[in-house]
């Protein structure tokens, strides 16, 4: 069952898993954006560093891209959820819908706070509040209350989802909160491995000048973002164990089943590229566009690794013959190369924009400087 | 392609204490379609604007064109795509089975939609971050790529809705793009696309309105170029006669007075087009009048709530199915009704009934299940479109027959689909409820009353209204297939 997944499945399955993954992939990417970018937001605000005008400091920059890009990194983690959350409904309708169904209220509520999110960090880096520490805390703390309480629901829902054996007692006790003690230890790796990739992310705008950061002031703050990307890099790894351990608490999938062994060498091989990246900055050293390109494959990898793994453990406890047959069934469906012409026809839109933009922004910073 | 007869899957039933859970979904719908569809128009009308502004046909059309995106940016790209997202969700809650039904069928489709998605976002993201250092002919370019993805996506979901009045061949065949360029798609989309004209030149006009930079000619040149946006309206009552003709004969009828919601709504959204399209033709085109703040914003709450009636019809047509021949309303197919007949709605439903004990027989407890089963989707117990206050003053008989002949009872309404017993219990349920849940009741198990019950749903057949009456009993069988559907 688990050697070389998921390419051990039926075609219909693979077919979909590989999507999943990828378009989650894609999701991943934003999603830690915001939720470590959030964190560090909040983590800036409750220390008074928000507003606060005076001497340069190393993460005053860091805190400017973050403030300046995270609507539109929410706009994107938005948008880039939705093909997963399309895809999930093919692979495990039932089981999806029904952990919804379950969590009610407590799981549609992730909704209006992703949009008091949103709002909030416009007004974060709206000029009415610039330079007020206070407002500007609160309203970075509130804004990450707001995305760890998303992100604990997505994995209280997805780890409802899998646990069919509870689902007629959390409906008959009418409760909207599932517990499990999996819940705390996922979460922390979420957040453990939102970071490094936030790290890296960050590396590429301030390289790229983002928000008008001066290569003085990004190659102050590279440092402090190599520490970060290391060192919670180690905390992923560290916090991927008792998941991993914990696999299937029915002993069907163990940690050291080749398809989870595959899996996470991908994961770790991409953990040792980013730590290759960040080595040389741990001195204070600016990056290289190469190296940048380096470690976020090592990024791709890293995510990649993750992603196959969950998915490879919720496969193995779910998938039953009848959710194959489905599988095939829906398979049949026509639409696939209407699709593929239409994601070729988007992604080159994508890239004409990307390139307008940036050469009329080149343009631009020429003119100034 | 036959289809067996798919297994019943249970799923945990919520209750929305007095609120009807249509009206939650109808209400997020509104909310949502209101806010798509100005979003669609908004890139329409600043393509218009950023042609003006560069031909030096309107100088102030530019910065009406910066002010204005600001809004669109922040109203459409989270609230806009949340509502879309939470549409998703709260589908989930309402009506699992048909969302899950429409996602398998339609999945490439939304895939596809999802690309246009991407394509919005990172033009109008564009725009909005380096709008001020592009050139004009790239600025021109990416509001057009805007628009274009914007008004794709609304082409690629106005299919799947529009597909769940009329699926057209798709039916018989099986082939979803018979089923996505069903009858009554293109009077769908070229409809919802004046309104989306419409819906921006509204907030265009009241945007102006607010601008203080702007001297009240720009804002008169301004607001009749608006007008001339929004003159496409002319067409709505010719494309609003043209889906009415493309839709079923007995929906239509619901429209026509079938259905006094209906037909009320309906006229709500006609009067309110009516009157608006008045204002926009007579006033701002012909007569070139100016419209203050006050007038536009009231202009686009009538728009409002023609968007809101015209949504409320279009949902409300559907009945007694979620997606027409192939799921009724409380997601029970029609092949599996004749089968529910032999076997009961409550027998496989494995998430038991909360607060069982509050109920004194276990009769009431199969009937509260039967409730939930069937008739909770659309109806409360004593809220919103309570069954205590529609059947509650009937005759333990009348409510009998009426349930047990509920397709002919009313037109819209789907056949029962649970044993005579079920219905019985059903029926004591209601009575209990309406007798504000008194502490003790009496089992009612009597054969003849049953037989009785057999009877009539052997009458009144597993076929819906619309499938006329000369069907009636024709499908009792539950070995026969009833809807052909080459899906899952």
């Amino acid at each position: 069952m688990t050697n070389l997944f998921p390419f051990n499945l039926p075609g219909p399955t693979v077919w979909y898993v590989v999507l999943y993954v990828l378009t989650l992939l894609m999701h991943a990417l934003f999603m830690s954006y915001v939720l470590a970018g959030s964190i560090m937001l909040g983590v800036a605000g409750t220390r008074g560093m928000l507003g606060r005008h005076g001497k340069p400091s190393a993460w005053a920059s860091i805190t400017t891209i973050l403030k300046d890009w995270m609507p539109f990194a929410l706009s994107a983690a938005i948008t880039a959820g939705v093909a997963p959350l399309l895809f999930v409904q093919i692979l495990y309708q039932q089981e999806f819908y029904t952990a919804n169904l379950l969590s009610f209220h407590r799981w549609m509520a992730i909704l209006p706070v992703l949009i008091i999110a949103f709002y909030l960090l416009y007004l974060l880096k709206a000029h009415r509040i610039e330079g007020k520490t206070a407002i500007q805390g609160i309203v970075a703390m509130v804004v990450m209350a707001c995305v760890l309480f998303v992100g604990w629901s997505w994995v209280e829902n997805h780890l409802l989802s899998i646990d069919r054996a509870a689902w007629t007692e959390q409906y008959k006790s009418n409760t909207l909160l599932y517990t499990n003690p999996d819940i705390i230890p996922r979460l922390f790796f979420w957040i453990a491995a939102a970071l490094p990739t936030t790290a890296l992310m960050l590396a590429w705008q301030l390289k790229a000048g983002a928000s008008e950061i001066t290569p003085d002031d990004a190659k102050r703050s590279i440092r402090p973002l190599a520490w970060l990307g290391i060192i919670s890099l180690a905390i992923a790894t560290l916090a991927a164990m008792p998941i991993l351990l914990a696999a299937q608490p029915d002993g069907t999938l163990k940690w050291n089943q080749p398809g989870i062994v595959l899996w996470m060498g991908v994961a770790l091989a991409g953990a040792a590229a980013q730590t290759f990246l960040w080595l040389p900055s741990l001195k204070g050293k600016t990056p290289r566009t190469t190296s940048l390109l380096v470690g976020s494959a090592g990024l791709i990898l890293f995510w990649l690794g993750i992603l196959a793994t969950r998915e490879l453990v919720r496969v193995n406890a779910l998938t039953t013959p009848a959710i194959l047959a489905r599988h095939e069934r829906v398979g049949t469906i026509a639409g696939l190369v209407i699709f593929l012409a239409f994601a070729v026809l988007s992604i080159s839109t994508i890239a004409w924009i990307v390139r307008s933009v940036a050469v009329a922004r080149n343009g631009y910073v020429a003119d100034k400087t | 392609m036959t289809d067996t007869i798919a297994p019943f899957v249970s799923y945990p039933n919520n209750d929305f204490g007095p609120a009807m859970k249509g009206m939650i979904i109808g209400g997020l719908g509104i909310f949502h379609v209101f806010l798509a569809q100005f979003a669609i128009g908004g890139g329409m009308l600043m393509t218009y604007f950023q042609w003006l502004a560069m031909r030096g046909k309107e100088p102030a059309a530019r910065v009406v064109l910066d002010s204005y995106f600001k809004y669109l940016v922040l109203v459409s790209f989270v609230t806009g795509a949340l509502t879309g997202v939470a549409m998703w969700f709260t589908s989930i809650q309402i009506s699992p089975g048909t969302i899950g039904k429409m996602v398998d069928v339609f999945h490439w489709v939304w895939a596809t939609e999802w690309l246009f998605f991407w394509v919005e976002v990172v033009a109008g993201y564009a725009f909005y971050r380096y709008g001020g250092i592009l050139s004009d002919r790239t600025r021109l370019k990416l509001l057009i790529v805007y628009s274009v993805a914007g008004w794709g996506s609304l082409f690629w979901i106005n299919g799947i809705l529009s597909w769940q009045l009329t699926p057209g061949e798709w039916v018989q065949t099986g082939n979803i793009w018979a089923g996505f360029f069903n009858p009554t798609f293109w009077p769908s989309l070229l409809y919802r696309t004046v309104v989306c004209m419409l819906l921006a030149g509204l907030v265009a006009a009241v945007i102006v309105n607010t601008m203080k930079e702007l001297t009240r000619d720009d804002r008169t040149r301004l607001i009749n170029r608006v007008a001339y946006f929004m003159l496409p309206m002319v067409a709505m009552p010719v494309l609003g006669l043209w889906f009415l003709w493309a839709m079923p004969e007995d929906s239509r009828s619901w429209v026509m007075g079938g259905s006094v919601a209906m037909t009320m709504f309906l006229n709500i959204a006609a009067g309110s087009s009516l009157l608006i399209g008045g204002y926009v033709v007579i006033g701002l085109w012909r007569q070139k009048l100016y419209i203050n703040g006050a007038t536009a914003t009231l202009l686009l709450a009538l728009a409002f709530g023609a968007t809101a009636g015209g949504e409320f019809v279009r949902e409300g047509v559907r009945k007694p199915y979620s997606i027409r021949e192939v799921l009724y309303s409380n997601s029970i197919t029609p092949a599996q009704v004749a089968h529910l007949r032999e076997v009961g709605c409550t027998t496989d439903d494995p998430f038991p009934l909360r607060g069982a004990d509050q109920f004194p027989i276990p009769q009431l407890q199969v009937g509260a299940l039967t409730f939930r089963n069937q008739c909770n989707v659309c109806h409360t117990v004593s809220g919103v479109n309570g069954l205590t206050h529609l059947m509650g003053a009937w005759t333990p008989d009348q409510q009998r027959m009426n349930v047990a002949k509920l397709q002919w009872t009313k037109g819209f309404m789907p056949p029962f689909a649970g044993t005579p017993v079920e219905l019985e219990s059903l029926v004591q349920y209601i009575q209990w409820e309406t007798a504000n849940r008194p502490s003790t009741w009496k089992q009612s198990q009597d054969p003849p009353t049953i037989s009785q019950i057999k009877a009539w749903l052997d009458e009144a057949g597993t076929r819906p209204a619309s499938a006329g009456r000369s069907l009636i009993g024709s499908a009792s069988s539950p070995k026969q297939p009833i809807v052909k559907a080459g899906t899952p």
